[in-house]
């Protein structure tokens, strides 16, 4: 029986034109802004990105390229004309280092590989800022020693692309998760449902249960669908090329020494993660208010928290926990952000703390829930 | 079998809306009558173990309502609920069967059984929210039946249906009522006139007259009109 249940919970929230709707608006929103993407990219061919594959970053490629650098309201321009369009996917590398160095970096004084001093100068100064102690910055140095300078220019539009994506596709996540799962308990009670099955043999402890694991599958089916939407366009058009090279072409103040592939496992399984305590946590909003409106509102308002609250450097615990978030992990902000998390003795890198976070917050909802739900009365 | 409710009163703020109300239900239909706010649909979801009395006990043979025990062998028809849009009637009563426990076959068979009974057979494929008053009215009763209850507590179960249906199921609450412990509620005075076996009249949360009913002993409309009378 609970598996016929499940069956027909399941049909609920898939068959919900509700749910089919926001998924379809959600699919083709990500669709369309991957594909605007894509098409607003530099005009870039495949022959000469192949053509600059293994072309070292360095004061070399930099002396080659001022013809075409300006520096303009203190921001250095690259200006993609003539012979030096085939530096296009290299310009693009260029300009993400000096985004995320320091914006007003002037490209066209240095020298040698003075952008790896200037980058090393402020990773230095980032973590004295934020607080790190000699321990935690040997921890650090000990992986950008393994990080290779200068860095090498590899294909990687991609993997590369996916991996910046992962921020919106845990905003469209959470507001399907709303959507979707906040009538999970609520909906009962509304239209009265409820005094059928808390009566009903199943109906009060089965039940909950079952709502708990489709709501888990919704989510995920709907985390992979958005995933694949996004997906599907840049591996289609760019290929997945570059999944093994240096994470740092695509967010160089990262002293890991890791792969963008290994980045993307990473944020894919925080992205999953994320997506079940979202849909969890909007299910015990649901068993608790037992009104659809009222979670939405709440699921809402903790976007825009999300959204617009950071916390400064000086509060350092608050800014710890505020950075295990979904939206921070996702924005991979653990590669400007340098704190660890201490736990049992041994540090960990914010995405490894998020998770286990993330599975705590995933069982206290189901065990307060279920709390709450064997408390249920009708027209209390 | 006995449903025993023992000295149970339920409050909402400053309404007492059922008062400390003892009685045994017995094998048989018990017809509950009393005006708008009475305290009838109160009573009944504490008999159903979906609210929980302020103080006092009900109890089925020592069984406690809260128990998934009773709440196998209980069937509930509320005054209004939704259904789920998206389920077809079909697909309401299969999910209905499952979430009381029936096994698979059984629950088709049952389901089967349960739609001709209420004349959905027609419409058993539609979405519920294509059908009318009285269609989710039936569609109600059938669900109430799913699981052979042994308690049967109706909340108004003829309300929204025509004539005709009325009497069927009339017919067939009395034949359930023979073997089972039915409860009823209802406005329409003459639904329980000639098949209740006992009556309780409610006003104001409190039990104002209980006892074994006779359709021979006369008119039941004028007897409850002079039973709210007397009390005035």
């Amino acid at each position: 029986m609970p598996a016929t249940i499940y069956k027909f919970e399941l049909k609920k929230l898939f068959c919900a034109r509700v749910n089919i709707i926001a998924l379809a608006g959600a699919v083709l929103m990500l669709l369309s802004l991957t594909l605007s993407s894509i098409a607003e990219a530099r005009p870039v061919s495949r022959e000469a990105a192949k053509e600059l594959n293994g072309r070292i970053i360095d004061g070399q490629l930099i002396n080659e390229l001022k013809p075409v650098l300006r520096y303009e309201n203190g921001t250095t321009v690259f200006e993609v004309t003539g012979g030096y369009e085939k530096y296009a996917p290299v310009m693009d590398v260029l300009d993400v280092m000096i985004t995320a160095i320091d914006k007003n970096i002037d490209l066209t004084g240095m020298q040698g590989n003075a952008l790896y001093e200037r980058r090393e100068q402020e990773l230095a100064q980032r973590m004295e800022i934020q607080g790190l102690t000699e321990k935690e910055k040997e921890f650090w140095r000990n992986r950008e020693d393994q990080v290779q300078k200068p860095f090498v220019y590899r294909c990687h539009s991609g993997p590369g692309n996916l991996l910046r994506a992962f921020q919106a596709l845990g905003f469209f996540v959470l507001l399907l998760s709303a959507i979707g799962l906040s009538g999970s308990y609520a909906i009962e009670t509304a239209e009265g449902m409820n005094q059928l099955l808390l009566c009903s043999r199943y109906g009060k402890k089965e039940l909950y249960c079952i709502k708990f694991a489709a709501g888990f599958t919704w989510i995920l089916t709907v985390a992979l669908i958005v995933f694949l939407s996004v997906m599907i366009p840049y591996f289609g058009i760019y290929g997945i090329e570059g999944t093994g090279e240096m994470l740092q072409l695509v967010k160089p103040m990262s002293m890991l020494p890791y792969t963008i592939g290994h980045m993307l496992a990473v944020s894919f399984g925080i992205y999953l993660l994320a997506a079940v305590m979202f849909a969890a946590v909007t299910m015990l909003l649901s068993v608790i208010t037992q009104n659809q409106p009222a979670t939405i509102c709440g699921l809402m308002g903790y976007l825009l928290i999300d959204l617009f609250v950071e916390f400064p450097d000086r509060y350092s615990l608050l800014q710890k926990i505020w950075l295990l978030r979904p939206n921070a992990i996702l924005m991979n902000s653990g590669f400007s952000n340098y704190r660890l998390i201490h736990l049992a003795g041994r540090p960990f890198l914010n995405y490894q703390a998020a998770s286990v976070l993330y599975v705590m917050i995933v069982i206290a909802a189901l065990l307060i829930g279920q709390q709450r739900y064997k408390r249920l009365q009708v027209g209390k | 079998m006995e449903l025993t409710a023992d000295r149970i009163t339920k409050q909402y703020k400053n309404k007492i809306a059922v008062d400390r109300m003892s009685f045994t239900l017995a094998r048989g239909v018990t017809g509950l009558l009393g005006a708008n706010g009475a305290g009838k649909t109160t009573l009944m979801r504490i008999l159903c173990g979906i609210l929980v009395p302020d103080s006092g006990t009900v109890t089925c043979d020592g069984m406690d309502v809260e128990t998934e025990e009773y709440r196998e062998i209980l069937g509930y028809l509320p005054q209004e609920f939704g259904y789920y849009p998206e389920f077809s009637g079909r697909d309401f009563l299969l999910y209905m069967s499952a979430v009381k426990g029936l096994r698979k076959k059984e629950a088709l068979k049952k389901t089967e059984e349960l739609i001709e009974l209420v004349r959905l057979k027609d419409a058993a494929r539609k979405k519920v929210r294509t059908y009318s008053g009285g269609m989710k009215q039936r569609l109600g009763i059938a669900q109430a039946l799913l699981n052979d209850p042994q308690i049967l507590i109706m909340d108004e179960p003829t309300a929204g249906l025509d004539p005709q249906e009325r009497i069927r199921f009339r017919n067939l609450i009395a034949a359930i009522g023979k073997d089972r412990i039915v409860l009823l509620s209802t406005h329409i005075v003459s639904d329980l006139e000639h098949i209740a076996d006992r009556l309780m009249i409610m006003k104001e949360g409190g039990l104002l007259w209980q006892g074994e009913w006779n359709a021979a002993a006369g008119d039941l409309e004028e007897f409850y009109i002079s039973k709210i009378g007397e009390n005035k």
